[in-house]
């Protein structure tokens, strides 16, 4: 028996589906059976993030409502055997599914696979409440605003009432430029605030654009400084105790060599 | 409330009986009597409040004024009339013109652990003892005083029916809005209050932050916030 794991923020345009992708994309690398299920409804994106736009025959919808089998609306990735999509209905609202529905879903995809990763559409109403509702655990994704994060605590709160078990925290879009001067919160005030466990920082990153314009998850290139930081939460997720990436600029050629030669 | 759950105390403003609402209302009945009928004498032609500790029934209240009217006792009429007798009890509250100490209220104690997070509200009729943080966007409302082992961010309402003794106190005090007994505090922008355990009380008709003071510094012993005598 798998495990569903919702990933949620309150706020819109955190990455929450951009986390979804990577950290699905990185647990199907570590060897694990994964399923991408995309609660959206109306709102899809995770496909195009995937893409695997093109592949869309049957959707969510189709399933819940016995038009089609599970099986004949998973869309498998494109790079990835252990990686497999089920896509939102485009073309209805978040009312169009109960959350009856949505738990039986949920249970039957965890009967294959070994992590059920869910994207939770933003806000805190019908669309949010399905989401979670099938979901064993949470991780709660924010940015380093007072937006952001305001918005992660109320649905901590929520989530702490619906009795799941403490969620987890992503911090995306970490600036340590910013930080360092001072410009921007940083990890420490973040944690102090929202009181939960750390799963992991992501840094901003253009390549996140470029990888999300092509449909390939960050996590796939051996370069990417947020594709590193998704890796380590995959890993984190798998149970490995992963030291937090250090972002301080003496990561150069030099203060490597200092290192090495035991002055730094 | 020790005892017979009655206690009799002389103000300025004449007799403040406090009630001890827990009470089987039949044994506080006689135990009224029995106590006014006891000092008969002494009693008589004095101005009275009822000062129930909970909220009790119109219907009771008028019952208990009756007895304290057949010893001689007059209703207080209050400075500007407000204060007619059983006005207290119609509005639900323990506004009483009293100098007793919120401590003899006895009202209940509500205990929470973990945080209070952005828009989770905390209502009671009550003291409230919070062990965690008030996150910005969080309200706690307590009757009586509110005490956090923690920091607060949000919104804290003290005394909420009225009682300006009521306090708030906290180990890193930062409110986005505070008020105590109906009175808004005006807080300094910025991170002007400085860190450490702070307590918020009203004092001579304003709401004045400080830092908490040991038991007997004589700001506290003048009894007048929440330690009471």
């Amino acid at each position: 028996m798998g495990e569903a794991i919702v990933i949620t923020s309150g706020k819109g345009g955190v990455g929450k589906t951009t986390s979804v992708a990577n950290i699905g994309a990185g647990l199907a690398g570590y060897g694990k059976k994964v399923v991408l299920v995309d609660t959206d409804i109306g709102l899809r994106n995770l496909d195009v993030v995937m893409g695997l736009e093109n592949r869309i025959v049957y959707d969510i919808l189709d399933v819940v409502e016995g038009r089609c089998r599970l099986r004949q609306a998973l869309i498998k990735d494109k790079r990835l055997e252990q990686l497999f999509l089920l896509p939102a209905n485009q073309t209805k609202d978040k009312t169009a599914i109960s959350r009856q529905q949505m738990v039986e879903l949920i249970q039957q995809l965890k009967e294959e696979f070994d992590y059920v990763l869910i994207d939770c559409p933003a806000g805190i109403e019908m669309g949010f409440k399905n989401a979670v509702a099938g979901a064993d655990k949470a991780i709660v994704v924010t940015t380093p605003e007072i937006a952001a994060v305001r918005d992660a605590d109320r649905i901590i709160g929520l989530l702490e009432a619906a009795e799941m078990e403490p969620p987890r925290l992503i911090i995306n879009r970490v600036r340590p430029d910013m930080v360092k001067r001072g410009d921007m919160m940083d990890v420490e005030d973040m944690l102090e605030i929202l009181a939960i466990d750390l799963l992991g920082v992501v840094p901003e990153d253009e390549f996140i654009v470029i990888s999300t314009n092509r449909g390939e998850p960050a996590v796939l290139d051996g370069h990417s400084r947020a594709g590193q930081a998704y890796r380590n939460i995959s890993r984190r997720l798998l149970g490995e105790e992963v030291p937090f990436l250090n972002w301080d600029s003496n990561n150069g050629f030099m203060a490597k060599l200092r290192r090495f030669l035991g002055l730094g | 409330m020790r005892g017979d759950g009655i206690i009799i105390k002389g103000t300025r403003k004449g007799l403040v009986i406090l009630l001890d609402a827990r009470r089987d209302f039949e044994e506080l009945k006689k135990k009224l009597e029995d106590r006014l009928a006891s000092a008969k004498d002494f009693f008589s032609g004095a101005s009275f409040t009822l000062s129930p500790n909970l909220p009790m029934e119109r219907k009771k209240i008028e019952e208990l004024e009756c007895i304290c009217r057949t010893y001689g006792l007059a209703p207080y009429q209050g400075e500007q009339g407000d204060a007619s007798p059983g006005s207290p009890a119609e509005k639900g509250v323990r506004e009483s013109p009293v100098s007793t100490t919120i401590a003899e209220l006895e009202l209940p104690v509500l205990f929470r652990e973990g945080n209070l997070r952005n828009g989770q509200e905390l209502i009671h009729p009550g003291h409230v003892v919070i062990l965690g943080n008030i996150h910005p966007g969080a309200t706690v409302k307590a009757s009586g005083h509110i005490l956090v082992l923690g920091s607060i961010y949000g919104s804290v309402h003290a005394g909420m029916e009225g009682e300006k003794k009521a306090a708030i106190l906290a180990l890193n005090l930062r409110p986005c809005r505070l008020s105590i007994g109906g009175v808004p505090a005006s807080l300094p922008e910025g991170p002007k209050i400085p860190p450490g355990p702070q307590i918020a009380r009203f004092i001579d008709g304003a709401i004045v932050i400080h830092p908490i003071t040991a038991p007997w510094s004589p700001l506290c012993r003048s009894g007048r916030g929440i330690y009471p005598g």
